[in-house]
């Protein structure tokens, strides 16, 4: 097998950091077509409108499978190679299921052309899988970025002014403001499978339990 | 026994890499932009109808009264509280000196799961989170 280490995306030269970690990934974890994946990069990219909350590029596969990400700021990447990759590489691994997006990819680059348009230069790119695909807000669909509030932000503390979009400058997240209906497996499995255990052993211990009346009628599986 | 949720081992595993400041992207889409899965292309397909029953938020889940489809996964977690510390500080200084600024990634963790099950567990979210 020889791993391809650099790319070439809209005329710039890439690096792959870590091909050989990011192969492996792509192949065993995310199981993804190895040749349909090298052949997006032979194909032009999209950009993505406006910068987003954290003030990044984005550009979007041929196919929109994937996701490219500016990391601008040094801190981000430094991190990301100094501390996180391989810990990721391997948590992935152990943790099929997991919510973290898909990392298939770390680039670098020393050729500022890309994005240099818009009068910034990333050096520090990730791909991931886009997980969104396909959401089309003109078709009915509809999408949150959610976090808590009221915490130091980044985004609007330490990135420069002009930098900055408008949601970006007043560092708000979205504020989810429609009910959101899963049922109580899909709630157990993504948040308190944990708690839900807690409570349903006092329940069975007869102990009484805030949330014991709704299981009555539907015992947990 | 019994397994921790999802996102509350991956958000431990990202209190032990000491990073803040990460989201939960969600998507809904209506259900009737979904179709059976077929094997035509290469690539994933993203309007392959999830299987009911199976919970992978990744690839998507059908919600309760079966009209929608959500996906939903954790983006931005490049923000290390020890590669921030000295930027924190700074802006703290400056701009900020009335804002509570929180850097614990152990207390950002405990926010993030409270606000994700306030806003997505319904009523059995709020409750919980008046226990915890």
């Amino acid at each position: 097998m020889e791993l391809i280490k650099t790319i070439c995306i809209d005329y710039a030269h890439f690096h792959r950091a870590a091909p050989l970690l990011f192969y492996h990934l792509r192949k065993d974890v995310f199981k993804l077509d190895e040749e349909h994946y090298q052949s997006q990069f032979t194909k032009k990219l999209r950009p993505v409108d406006g910068l987003g909350l954290s003030g990044s590029l984005f550009f979007y596969s041929d196919d929109e499978n994937f996701i490219i990400k500016s990391i601008g700021r040094r801190f981000e990447y430094a991190f990301l190679y100094s501390t996180l990759m391989h810990p990721l590489g391997e948590y992935y691994r152990e943790n099929p299921d997991t919510l973290l997006s898909e990392i298939t990819d770390v680039l670098y680059t020393f050729d500022h052309r890309l994005g240099g348009y818009l009068g910034v230069s990333p050096s520090h790119y990730i791909v991931m899988v886009n997980v969104l695909e396909g959401l089309d807000e003109g078709k009915g669909c509809k999408k949150w970025d959610l976090k808590p509030q009221g915490f130091f932000e980044p985004t609007r503390d330490l990135v420069p002014d002009d930098m900055k979009t408008e949601a970006a400058k007043s560092g708000l997240a979205d504020e989810l403001d429609e009910k959101i209906i899963l049922t109580r497996k899909q709630k157990a499995d993504l948040m308190y499978a944990l708690l839900l255990f807690v409570c349903s052993h006092h329940f069975v211990l007869g102990t009484d339990c805030l949330i014991g009346a709704s299981w009555r009628q539907t015992p947990p599986s | 026994m019994f397994d921790r949720s999802i996102l509350e081992t991956d958000t431990a595993f990202l209190e032990i890499m000491e990073t803040i400041d990460y989201s939960v992207l969600l998507g809904r889409y209506p259900i009737s932009l979904f179709h059976r899965k077929t094997d035509t292309n290469k690539g994933r397909d993203a309007l392959a109808l999830p299987k009911q029953g199976k919970t992978d938020f990744v690839r998507g889940v059908i919600s309760a009264d079966g009209k929608w489809v959500y996906k939903l996964c954790v983006l931005d977690f490049f923000w290390n509280v020890k590669q921030l510390q000295p930027k924190i500080i700074k802006a703290a200084g400056a701009a900020l000196p009335e804002q509570t600024i929180t850097a614990e990634p152990v207390r950002y963790r405990e926010e993030f799961l409270k606000y994700i099950a306030s806003r997505l567990g319904g009523k059995l979210g709020w409750l919980l989170i008046r226990v915890i």
